[in-house]
């Protein structure tokens, strides 16, 4: 956490809306994707994000200034997206078969073959992901999105170490069983 | 031959499906400044710095209920009503003011629906003088909710409130008013239905301002005996519930504690249920 981000989390702490705003500054894009890869739905994250913000300020006077503010942040914004994506069902990508935000995401004009081939390569991906069961997709983005390390991930989705082992080592897994040669030709 | 993908494959794979999904220009601040502004304004229960300004409020309410029955100050007995700790300067002060009825027209009209909960579901109104309490306007006679998720489009606001009728006491009196439009004909429909019921109860209505996108949340006393209606049952926060669709709009029927809450909308299932599960 850089002096900026500090001095903002001590007068949001205060109630300053001043450190909200940095601190939205800072955090608003991550927060949006990050609930965007668990959601899978723009609106919905933006809702998520934006509920997120307004929570975190209400619950302030919960924040313990010494420590990093993000892995507390993040926890209100994946329990956010978690919710809301139990609630409603919605699947990553939008629908269950996940055709229509593929749609949007792919360029649908013709163009050489190996960049149609690598867009089936994507499509192929983006399907496994999102076939994923919520929980190892949170996990998952945790992990590799945010960055975060395994016991960060237990406590910020209150869960034992093991718990996120396993839903880590499930999901890729899965990943690797269903399209390991296609992830190798993406990446 | 099929890989284990590795840590790099992955963050990459992520990081390229957020940016797919989300431009970097996405802006929220603006949607959570509103609704910071809205939360603030629509708190149940008055702040210690502003319970003059809620006192005062209040106090519009009381003063044009009087001013529309032609009864001077409605006031009513109450049995234990708490008095927000209003010092005898206030107290003084919301006396004058529920005497200028007319005075405080404006202010009435300037208020939300989250305020008339406040009079309702607060503690009523009331000041304390001489060993003795009055309560100027009656409780209702349950926790009144209101919805903390409210859909951005609906920006035209109205309410209506009827107190529960107390036999031997002074007849209570009702308040509607409205935000962003007058007072409409459907709010004085909404009282006067609700005058029906003796345990009165409280409507509010979340509109856009073309009128043709709408959510309305009605809260009545539970009636002995009284169960949900037929419809698909649905948990909400853990209160039993059904949903059902009559021509193009949503019904949610659920039951807490001891309020009948019913949520009416034409914005969908979703969302619906998204205003029922934030009611609090």
């Amino acid at each position: 956490m850089d002096e900026q981000e500090q001095a903002a989390v001590e007068a949001f702490r205060r109630g300053d809306f001043a450190g909200l705003e940095v601190l939205m500054q800072l955090h608003q894009l991550r927060a949006v994707r990050t609930a965007y890869l668990i959601t899978g739905d723009w609106q919905v994250a933006e809702d998520v994000a934006a509920d997120a913000f307004l929570t975190a300020y209400e619950r302030r006077g919960q924040l313990d200034v010494q420590r990093p503010f993000a892995p507390w942040f993040y926890r209100i914004v994946v329990n956010g997206a978690l919710k809301i994506t139990r609630e409603t069902r919605r699947r990553w990508l939008g629908r269950d078969d996940g055709t229509d935000l593929l749609e949007q995401q792919i360029d649908p004009s013709p163009g050489p073959e190996d960049e149609a081939a690598h867009r089936e390569v994507q499509q192929a991906v983006y399907a496994a992901i999102q076939a994923l069961p919520s929980r190892q997709r949170t996990v998952l983005v945790l992990r590799y999105y945010l960055g975060m390390d395994e016991s960060a991930i237990a406590e910020i989705l209150r869960c034992p170490l093991g718990t996120v082992k396993w839903r880590l080592h499930a999901a890729r897994q899965q990943l690797r069983e269903r399209f390991g040669e296609a992830l190798r030709e993406f990446a | 031959m099929n890989r284990y993908p590795d840590d790099d494959d992955i963050s990459r794979l992520l990081a390229d499906c957020a940016e797919r999904g989300i431009p970097s220009t996405v802006d929220i601040r603006s949607v959570v400044r509103r609704r910071l502004a809205e939360r603030e304004r629509s708190r149940g229960y008055p702040r210690a710095q502003r319970t003059f300004t809620w006192l005062a409020r209040a106090a519009a309410i009381i003063a044009i209920c009087a001013f529309l029955s032609g009864e001077g100050a409605a006031v009513a007995a109450a049995a234990s009503p708490k008095v927000c700790g209003s010092t005898p300067e206030v107290c003084t002060r919301l006396e004058q003011l529920a005497k200028s009825a007319a005075a405080y027209w404006s202010l009435l009209l300037a208020m939300s629906p989250s305020h008339a909960s406040q009079v309702t579901a607060g503690n009523g109104i009331g000041m304390r003088a001489d060993q003795r309490t009055i309560t100027v306007v009656a409780t209702a006679s349950f926790a009144v909710v209101t919805p903390g998720y409210i859909p951005d489009s609906l920006t035209q606001r109205e309410y209506a409130y009827v107190p529960p009728q107390q036999s031997g006491s002074v007849p209570t009196k009702s308040a509607i008013g409205s935000e962003g439009i007058a007072a409409s004909a459907r709010a004085l429909e909404a009282t006067k239905q609700l005058r029906g019921d003796q345990g009165g109860g409280v409507w509010l209505r979340f509109a856009s301002p073309t009128g043709n996108r709408f959510l309305e949340v009605l809260e009545q006393p539970l009636r002995p005996g009284q169960s949900l209606p037929p419809g698909e049952p649905v948990n909400v926060s853990g209160s039993q519930a059904v949903i059902q669709t009559r021509d193009d709009q949503t019904i949610v029927a659920l039951i807490r504690s001891n309020v009948a809450i019913t949520v009416r909308t034409n914005l969908g299932r979703s969302e619906a249920l998204r205003v029922a599960q934030s009611l609090h």
